[in-house]
């Protein structure tokens, strides 16, 4: 690893809860249509990816129903809405997968798909690497760019600096801020 | 994950920059969930605040003391519950409608007492049924016997092979079959078996393969609240 080192210091740098978290931890009235709005695609995704299309529609109804039910027990703190959502998605999939004998088969997952009965192990990877790429679509469009110059060029802050022709402090800052979002966004529910 | 002690520049960058060169195309292409899910996850909660409901009523003062002690958001139920009314409002509006459709088709049936009825559809489901429509209703007959009316408002596309009815737990788990669907009809229950068990009432379409266990192509679906 080339890039720089911060001191513990840096750590706290977490994104305030945002307006639909807020919203949907008070229960407001819309929030439930809200969540669903700006993750249903993100965890019918996974549910599809998982375990058939077929399959993924209910699991993504139970998964939000569960969710706005058990919405007291969403903590803004510890991760991101959408990582909260994944989380329950992810233990709904792996019950689902659990089960055998005799229930309606999952329909053959697309080609770019994984293999047929994906292990729990498929699952957690395909579930970070989902809210991995939520995250970073979702960031703002320089620090997305910045991270992504360190990440995939392995270019180190200074690089990154002269390349972008931006202040040393400007990248620091703007990497370090990308970098908790988006580990905020990985952290699921359990 | 956890990224609390990672050494590293920042805690967990090692970890995300790896499992960043770790993502493939399609994990940049979220897929849009079929239309018509969401007042499904609607109704889910709708009939699961009416079963807390109920059970408060039940349970009284303990049944509360018990959700504030448990840290849930006091005095939360009864606000949750006046929120949800107007969607209520609706579906009961919808109810009433297939009530009178029913009533209508079965006029000549005074031997038979509806339990409960739900209205299919092909929301989230195999897309070949995707202009199709039915209504079930559980009836018991006079001998105390049950059976499913199913009304098919639009048949769905069996292809090479046919439609089956079934009757499904709510883990998609265990399921009987009610027979080969021949369109609207009168459907025996097993007897013995427990409908409040088996809410979920599911339309297949069955290759002719000799197999007789469901295919896992549903085309309508529906779950049929069983509440008293």
């Amino acid at each position: 690893m080339s890039g720089p080192r911060y001191g513990a210091a840096a750590v706290s740098d977490v994104r305030p809860v945002d307006d639909l978290e807020a919203s949907f931890l008070a229960g407001e009235p819309d929030a439930l249509r809200q969540a669903y709005d700006a993750h249903g695609p993100l965890v019918y995704t996974l549910c599809a990816r998982s375990l058939g299309r077929e399959l993924a529609g209910d699991v993504t109804q139970d998964v939000f129903a569960a969710g706005w039910l058990a919405r007291g027990s969403y903590d803004p703190s510890r991760g991101s809405l959408a990582g909260w959502l994944v989380g329950i998605a992810r233990n709904k999939i792996v019950d689902q997968l659990r089960r055998n004998g005799r229930r309606p088969a999952s329909e053959p997952l697309p080609p770019t798909d994984l293999p047929q009965v994906p292990t729990v192990e498929v699952v957690d990877s395909l579930a970070d690497r989902l809210l991995l790429a939520d995250a970073m679509s979702q960031l703002a469009g320089r620090a997305r760019q910045l991270i992504e110059l360190s990440f995939y060029e392995d270019l180190s802050h200074h690089e990154i600096a002269d390349r972008c022709n931006l202040p040393l402090g400007t990248v620091k800052s703007d990497i370090r801020r990308g970098l908790s979002r988006m580990r905020r966004h990985l952290e699921r529910a359990k | 994950m956890s990224h609390e002690h990672t050494d590293g520049p920042f805690p967990g960058e090692a970890e995300m920059k790896a499992l960043a060169r770790t993502l493939t195309v399609a994990d940049g292409r979220l897929e849009t969930p079929p239309p018509g899910l969401f007042a499904g996850i609607e109704a889910r909660v709708a009939a699961e605040e009416r079963r807390q409901a109920a059970r408060d009523t039940m349970g009284g003062e303990q049944a509360v003391g018990r959700e504030q002690a448990a840290g849930g958001p006091a005095g939360a139920t009864r606000p949750r519950w006046m929120r949800v009314a107007p969607f209520l409002a609706a579906a009961a509006a919808v109810a009433v409608l297939f009530v009178g459709m029913v009533a209508v088709n079965r006029s000549d049936d005074s031997s038979a007492a509806a339990l409960g009825e739900v209205a299919l559809t092909n929301a989230g489901l195999d897309p070949a049924g995707a202009d199709s429509s039915a209504v079930a209703t559980l009836v018991e007959l006079a001998d105390g016997s049950l059976a499913l009316d199913i009304d098919v408002g639009s048949t769905p596309p069996a292809g090479d092979g046919f439609l089956e009815l079934w009757i499904i737990d709510t883990q998609v788990q265990g399921m009987y079959s009610l027979g080969p669907l021949h369109g609207t009809g009168r459907y025996p229950l097993p007897a013995h078996v427990d409908p409040s068990q088996f809410p979920v009432v599911d339309i297949s379409v069955e290759p002719t393969d000799g197999e007789p266990t469901h295919s896992g192509v549903s085309v309508l679906r529906g779950l049929l609240d069983l509440d008293a």
